[in-house]
């Protein structure tokens, strides 16, 4: 191979292209261009080994060989000689590099053309000769060298070299014509040289140093079109570093050149004359990027966008607007990044026809860029929306809505286009905060109870659910009538699932409660009796208020559900948990009062009343201060007496007359109190009980029946002067109806005939006939038979008058007063005989034929007057004994009326007193006894 | 709480049945006692009692009779003599009380329907009086007690004379002629109805 050290071209490796910050073109010099090197092979020879081959060729040539071996071993010395000076002056050897040296190669390689003009290996002579005076500094000489080796060996290996090496020197010299008919010459020959692309690289610089820009372009796009396949999808990575450099560096002069020919739209220009290219928006880009190191901002955006609007469904052109908005946001511009995003947005949906048109790594990029920009968007027009509101007022201001309006359509926006992104959770969260600052509580709950319950597995989740209930209570307020229910049974079922789906956040137990009371106000009762017992039954407890709130919630719905034990029970929870001071005290008694009454109800209703009695009066020791104790108490003496327990009603009754004396059941009270005590053997008490309830207030009815009663009662007990008052009472007050009112004037001749007092019994005899005798329509069998009994009783008392007056001197007067007598006792006998009365009428008759026979009696016994003889005497015995007869026939004749009323059945003591009386006046007649056996007879 | 006065309407014959009891029913013990053989095994006993009774000691001679019951309460007769003793007291309802018993053992002894039929008349049960005289007759046609005992009942308390002629005469047959009471008795009869003698 090529025995020579690597050539000085390789030091100008290819690396300017990489040097972007230098904006001038003219800065640029070959030596920034680092490239491949030209591979010529060094000589794998030791210092030391060399020195001696120096010698050893030197001594060759003191030898004077023929002139074949001399030209090559004068070659083989000046490159060994070049090649030490190279090293010594790389440093590679201790000993410094000897100009001399040098110059003795040059002069090797000067003397060996011209001794030798047809040596075969001429062309690297005069390739090495410039290499010496390039080391020596003689750049004529070397431009010479080279030119000679150009002209003379076309077909050379080193042409292409020598000739690329020519165009670097013009172009250093800035002979930019020369270099670039040098790098052209290479382009015109094998363009698989290695110094092609370069040379066409560095071709295009030296038309664009002469301000052939538009020829220079040509050359640059050639390199382009070369490198950049037109078929595929561009992948710039797939370059070597090198290939890679210099197509950047390209297309960063390509973009310098559009810069000085006017911009973004030249490069329009430019390929819709030459031919559009598959790489033409890294020229864009380029431009772009350029714009942007000069700090035109603008600029750089128009030309990102230019070939975006021009190319819209170019897999490219997102990627060029992300360039825009990194570039607004970089350099702090954020209204236009803003703008930039949502641009974005708007052109690059998801499943929109650009992202289709997208490779799947392609599209993943799309997809996280939406993202990025939808949240930013939202979060950017969030944060507007705060710093707009009103700091004194909770009023939302104009600006304020529109950003949150705006907010809001990102959220959803990103929520739409992402619903199973991981932060779609918190993006609903901060939707409905964004909502609920703006008032929009209904769509606040959605965005809340979605991030809680559709969009799991964030950390905000049980804040955006018990958020949601905020909202609701907020959005409640601004509600009435139908809708307000509504929202109220929404609102409770998202309490309910807020509590099911975080059953350990501390705000549990509150918003369990609170929707209790709620499910309560709805009526719904099972399902608020359930939510409430829960919380009443959490583990570990809820605070005392909110079980105390629980368990008054569980008692309302179970009372409702007229599940009156369970509520009794609960009711006594909640009071557990009162202060004795507290001023629901009174109410949650009333109600566990109620509860217990309503069991007592049950009952009753069940025809149980011993059990409701038990049950009104747990009451008075459970609820001693409940307002329905008054009415408990009076149920259950009711229900005592229904149950037939006179004695316990008997108490119950008392106590309550003592603590409710004003009680307007008080005449019922005390007539169940007068039943009780009659039923207890307590007739006195009875009595005076009944006294009481015939003065106060009350039907007629009433008042009559309890007078009645009381005045009965005092008689049975023994009471007479009571019963008397009664009575009498009675028949003031009560003058009608008849019956009654004659029953206690008949009432009253008994009692005073008790006490004796017979003047006043007999008053009343008389006022009973006189009732009757004005009853009129009112008469009845039983006031003529009291009237009738009354009647012949008042005729006793005629009776004994007659009786009493006897038939003694003086006789005529005595005999004419008993006469008067007996017409009055027989006239009262008459009376009380009229009326019909048959046990009466037996007595009257019999009555006036024992006047009549006890008259013949009488005047037969009278004094006889004094002073008779025998014959006198006699005489006046048989005038007496015919005054006497026909009253004994009288008295007969009534004794016999009276027995004939035996075949009728009239049998009285007074039909058997007139039979009694016949047998002694008409023995033959009367006297007439039955017959049975006798003692021993009655054996047979 | 309705007004009731159960004892207003009981008041009458409450006085009634006092009334009653106040009278004595004479028995005429002027006839001579039939002459029969003692068959009973209790006729020393009773002959005990009716020693006691005569001594007017009632009570005992009650007890004892009571005691001869409770020691031998399947003999009628027994029952017939105490049910003597209460008519003579005038006690016609316990009379028939142990009557009753003691038809309850002979169902068709003449002497204790005779028996019943003067309890019932001390009652004033004159048509229930009769029926029991009837059966005793249907039994025994030729009771003379019963004949006069139903002629009395016909002639003073059902004011049948002419029945009662027809059984006093009954009865003054088979007495033979012999009772100047009863003769008397028809006589007047005869006279009252306008019979003939």
């Amino acid at each position: 191979m090529k025995p020579w050290l690597y050539f000085t071209l390789a030091s100008l490796a290819l690396n300017g292209c990489s040097s972007v910050q230098k904006s001038d073109p003219d800065e640029i010099t070959l030596a920034d261009i680092q490239g491949e090197p030209v591979s010529i092979e060094k000589t794998r020879i030791a210092p030391s080994e060399r020195n001696e081959v120096i010698e050893n060729y030197r001594a060759l040539l003191q030898l004077n060989p023929d002139q074949r071996l001399q030209s090559e071993a004068t070659r083989r010395l000046a490159d060994l000689q070049l090649e030490r000076t190279e090293s010594r002056l790389m440093g590679a050897e201790e000993t410094p590099p000897s100009e001399d040296e040098l110059l003795k190669s040059i002069a090797l390689y000067e003397g060996l053309l011209k001794k030798d003009p047809d040596y075969q290996a001429s062309d690297l002579v005069l390739y090495q000769l410039a290499r010496a005076y390039e080391l020596q500094g003689d750049i004529p000489a070397m431009m010479n060298a080279l030119d000679t080796l150009v002209t003379r060996y076309p077909q050379s290996n080193f042409w292409q070299e020598a000739r690329f090496r020519q165009g670097e020197r013009y172009f250093v010299l800035q002979q930019f014509n020369q270099a670039e008919t040098a790098y052209g010459g290479i382009l015109e020959r094998d363009d698989k040289s290695p110094y092609y692309d370069r040379a066409l690289f560095k071709h295009g610089w030296s038309r664009f140093k002469q301000r052939k820009t538009e020829q220079g372009l040509d050359s640059f796009t050639r390199l382009l079109d070369r490198n950049l396949d037109d078929s595929a999808p561009l992948d710039l990575d797939k370059l070597s570093p090198g290939d890679k450099e210099l197509l950047n560096e390209t297309l960063r002069v390509i973009s310098l050149t559009f810069s000085e020919l006017g911009g973004a739209n030249r490069i329009s220009d430019y390929f819709t004359q030459h031919g559009h290219r598959n790489y033409e928006y890294l020229i864009y880009q380029g431009l772009g990027d350029l714009y942007l190191k000069q700090e035109r901002i603008q600029d750089a955006a128009e030309a990102y966008m230019a070939f975006v609007n021009l190319n819209p469904g170019h897999p490219q052109a997102p990627r060029l607007s992300v360039r825009v908005v990194d570039m607004y946001t970089q350099n702090d511009f954020p209204a236009l990044a803003i703008d930039s995003k949502k641009a974005f947005t708007e052109h690059y949906a998801l499943n929109g026809e650009v992202y289709r048109g997208l490779s799947p790594e392609d599209q993943a990029w799309l997809s996280e860029q939406l993202r990025t920009y939808l949240k930013e968007l939202a979060e950017y027009h969030h944060a507007l929306a705060q710093r707009s509101r009103n700091s004194k007022s909770r009023e939302i201001t104009p600006e304020q809505a529109k950003h949150g309006t705006e907010a809001a359509h990102w959220y959803r926006r990103y929520l739409d286009s992402f619903p199973s992104d991981p932060k779609a959770g918190e993006i609903s969260f901060l939707l409905g905060e964004l909502l609920f600052e703006l008032k929009q509580y209904p769509q606040a709950v959605t965005a809340y109870e979605d991030s809680a319950y559709k969009l799991p597995g964030h950390d905000k989740q049980a804040e955006a659910g018990y958020a949601a209930l905020l909202a609701y209570t907020q959005g409640g307020r601004e509600l009435a009538d139908e809708a307000a229910q509504a929202w109220q049974r929404q609102e409770v079922e998202s309490a309910l699932k807020f509590c099911d789906v975080f059953p350990n956040d501390p705000r549990r137990a509150q918003v369990l409660t609170e929707a209790a009371n709620k499910l309560l106000d709805m009526k719904d009762l099972g399902r608020a009796r359930g939510a409430a017992l829960q919380v009443a039954n959490l583990k570990p407890p809820a605070k005392a208020e909110l079980r105390k709130t629980a368990w008054i919630v569980a008692a309302h719905a179970a009372f409702d559900q007229q599940d009156y034990r369970a509520a009794e029970t609960a009711y006594q929870q909640a009071l557990a948990l009162t202060d004795a001071k507290d001023k629901q005290r009174k109410p949650l008694e009333d109600r566990l009062a109620a509860s217990i009454y309503q069991q007592g109800v049950a009952l009753r209703d069940q025809g149980d009343p011993a059990g409701a009695a038990s049950q009104f009066l747990r009451i008075a020791a459970l609820a001693p201060s409940a307002s329905i104790l008054q009415t408990a108490q009076y149920d259950a003496a009711a229900s005592l007496i229904a149950a037939g327990d006179w004695a316990g009603s008997v108490e119950i009754l008392e106590s309550y007359k003592k603590r409710y004396p004003d009680s307007d059941l008080m005449p019922d009270v005390d007539n169940k109190l007068a039943a009780a005590y009659m039923e207890t053997q307590q007739p006195q008490k009875a009595a005076r009980q009944l006294s009481l309830v015939a003065a106060q207030a009350g039907t007629p009815e009433l008042k009559r029946e309890a007078s009645w009663r009381s005045a009965e009662l005092f008689e049975q007990t023994g009471q007479t002067r009571q019963a008397i008052d009664g009575y009498k009472a009675f028949v003031k007050q009560f003058p009608q109806p008849l019956d009654q009112a004659l029953e206690a004037r008949q009432k009253l001749v008994t009692l005073y005939d008790k006490t004796g007092e017979t003047g006043k019994r007999d008053w009343w005899r008389e006022e009973i006939i006189k009732a009757d005798a004005k009853a009129g329509k009112q008469r009845s069998d039983r006031s003529r038979y009291l009237a009738a009994t009354a009647s012949i009783n008042l005729a006793e008392a005629d009776r004994q008058a007659y009786r009493g007056t006897k038939l003694k001197a003086p006789l005529e007067k005595n005999l004419k007063l008993k006469k008067q007598r007996m017409q009055e006792a027989i006239k009262a006998y008459s009376r009380a005989a009229e009326y019909g009365v048959a046990e009466v009428t037996t007595e009257a008759t019999h009555r006036i034929g024992e006047i009549y026979q006890q008259f013949a009696a009488a005047l037969m016994k009278s004094e006889r007057p004094k002073g008779l003889s025998a014959d006198e005497l006699e005489q006046y015995d048989i005038l007496l004994e015919e005054q006497a007869y026909p009253f004994e026939e009288k008295a007969i004749g009534l004794y016999e009326s009276n027995v004939e009323r035996a075949p009728q059945g009239i049998y009285d003591a007074w039909v058997q007193a007139s039979f009694k009386q016949l047998a002694k006046l008409m023995p033959a007649r009367y006297a007439k006894q039955e017959q049975w056996e006798g003692w021993v007879d009655a054996l047979r | 709480m309705r007004y009731v006065n159960p004892r207003m309407g009981g008041i009458g014959l409450a006085l009634l049945m006092n009334a009653c009891s106040n009278m004595t029913a004479q028995t005429d013990q002027s006839a001579e006692p039939t002459k029969s053989v003692v068959s009973s095994p209790l006729a020393g006993e009773i002959a005990a009692a009716e020693r006691l009774y005569q001594a007017n000691k009632v009570e005992r001679a009650r007890a004892e009779l009571q005691a001869l019951i409770d020691a031998n309460p399947k003999r009628a007769e027994a029952y017939r003599v105490l049910a003597g003793l209460e008519l003579e007291e005038a006690h016609p309802e316990t009379a028939q009380n142990v009557l009753e018993k003691a038809l309850a053992l002979e169902p068709n002894n003449p002497q204790t329907l005779n028996q019943l039929g003067v309890a019932q008349r001390m009652q004033g049960r004159f048509n229930e009086a009769e029926q029991a005289y009837t059966q005793a007759l249907s039994i025994d046609p030729d009771y003379a007690q019963a004949h006069r005992n139903l002629g009395i009942l016909y002639d003073l308390y059902l004011g049948k004379p002419g029945d009662a002629l027809n059984h006093y005469q009954r009865s003054q047959a088979l007495n033979g002629a012999s009772d100047a009471q009863i003769e008397g008795w028809i006589a007047d009869l005869k006279r009252r109805t306008g019979t003939r003698p």
